[in-house]
């Protein structure tokens, strides 16, 4: 069975994101949430592979009253697979990590990742201890899905099987400078 | 030990003083210090890592979230985050309190821990982070208010390297 469009899905991931703080990973994942489901209270990061698992952790501590969401690339978990037992630990329950799971590094020309092999993300979060997973392979999976992550209490662990489509949503992040990014999201988060 | 305990203070006092309230933290021999001190006065919220790097993530994501954070690890750990410290904490200006147990330095037991310990400084100073060698108490309280300053107001990430000659020889 194919995996679901991505475009859909970040659509989707739009329609019904409301107040929660989000930080996105990679420019890839970033250019998708830019193009389709931007809002003044997504932080973006242009670098730094593996860190956005890190930055949600940091934010959603920082910030308890409000529902964070991680949106990830499978290439990005594998890179920092241990951040998942610090967020274990910690146990944020106003915390969803997203991760659009491609099987591969799309960025640089689609070459498979571990994700495409032996490796399950859904069971290396749980055997981090995150055992709030789940997987969606469908739109509408994921729209029943994303949906309970941001009602229940979590940490909440949302692998979502994906096919991209780049050219539709390219460089689209690169547009905005970092310091330009963290403003204009801290004056959205202090706003509320 | 109230020697060790003294400076320990001093970093516990400053951050404070300055409304730190998480300490993002990855175990050694020096960091140690500090973070037995901060929870024995349980005013600070204790980040523990699995790796180094992954304390850049959380600090910004505090200062994402109007919260300050600081990060304490060990030498090695640094040589793992370079690439978050050059890719996030300087371009995303972030106030990066970066508390270094200095390793490779005067009276390292352990030679594999020269290479990079040796190098730090000038890494961390080519990428034009301020660097700061705490090798004795001497004017303590002020190099850490500076430093803490610096990473605060100018929003920065600045490096504190605590040498073996303050913080006890390890053996």
């Amino acid at each position: 069975m194919p995996w679901m469009d991505r475009v859909e899905a970040t659509r989707i991931a739009a329609e019904l994101l409301t107040d929660e703080l989000v930080v996105c990973s990679t420019p890839m994942v970033s250019s998708y949430v830019r193009a389709l489901a931007h809002r003044d209270r997504n932080f973006y990061l242009l670098n730094s592979m593996g860190m956005a698992c890190s930055v949600g952790l940091g934010l959603a501590l920082a910030r308890p009253d409000r529902r964070v969401v991680i949106f990830d690339g499978d290439g990005a978990v594998l890179m920092n697979a241990g951040a998942l037992t610090t967020t274990a630990a910690h146990w944020p329950t106003n915390l969803v990590h997203v991760v659009w799971n491609n099987a591969s590094y799309e960025a640089t020309g689609g070459q498979a990742s571990h994700a495409a092999g032996r490796t399950d993300l859904c069971t290396l979060a749980r055997g981090a201890g995150l055992e709030q997973c789940a997987v969606a392979d469908t739109l509408d999976d994921f729209r029943q899905g994303f949906r309970s992550c941001l009602r229940d209490p979590g940490p909440w662990f949302l692998v979502a099987n994906v096919q991209g489509r780049k050219e539709d949503v390219a460089g689209r992040v690169l547009r905005e400078r970092p310091e330009a990014i963290k403003k204009r999201f801290l004056d959205a988060a202090d706003a509320q | 030990m109230d020697r060790t305990a003294s400076w320990a203070q001093i970093f516990v006092d400053q951050f404070r003083a300055f409304g730190v309230e998480f300490l993002n933290y990855l175990p050694d021999y020096v960091g140690d210090q500090i973070v037995q001190i901060a929870e024995r006065e349980g005013s600070f919220q204790i980040v523990r890592l699995a790796r180094e790097e992954e304390g850049v993530g959380l600090v910004a994501g505090q200062h994402l979230g109007g919260r300050r954070g600081a990060l304490i690890v060990p030498t090695a750990g640094i040589g793992n985050s370079i690439n978050a410290i050059a890719s996030l904490g300087v371009p995303y200006a972030i106030p990066l309190p970066m508390i270094i147990g200095r390793r490779g330095g005067l009276g390292e037991i352990n030679p594999t821990q020269t290479t990079l310990g040796r190098a730090l400084p000038k890494i961390l100073e080519s990428m034009g982070i301020l660097t700061i060698e705490i090798e004795s108490a001497d004017d303590l309280q002020s190099r850490v208010y500076g430093g803490l300053q610096s990473a605060f107001r100018c929003e920065e990430p600045v490096a504190f390297l605590v040498s073996f000659q303050l913080a006890g020889w390890k053996q």
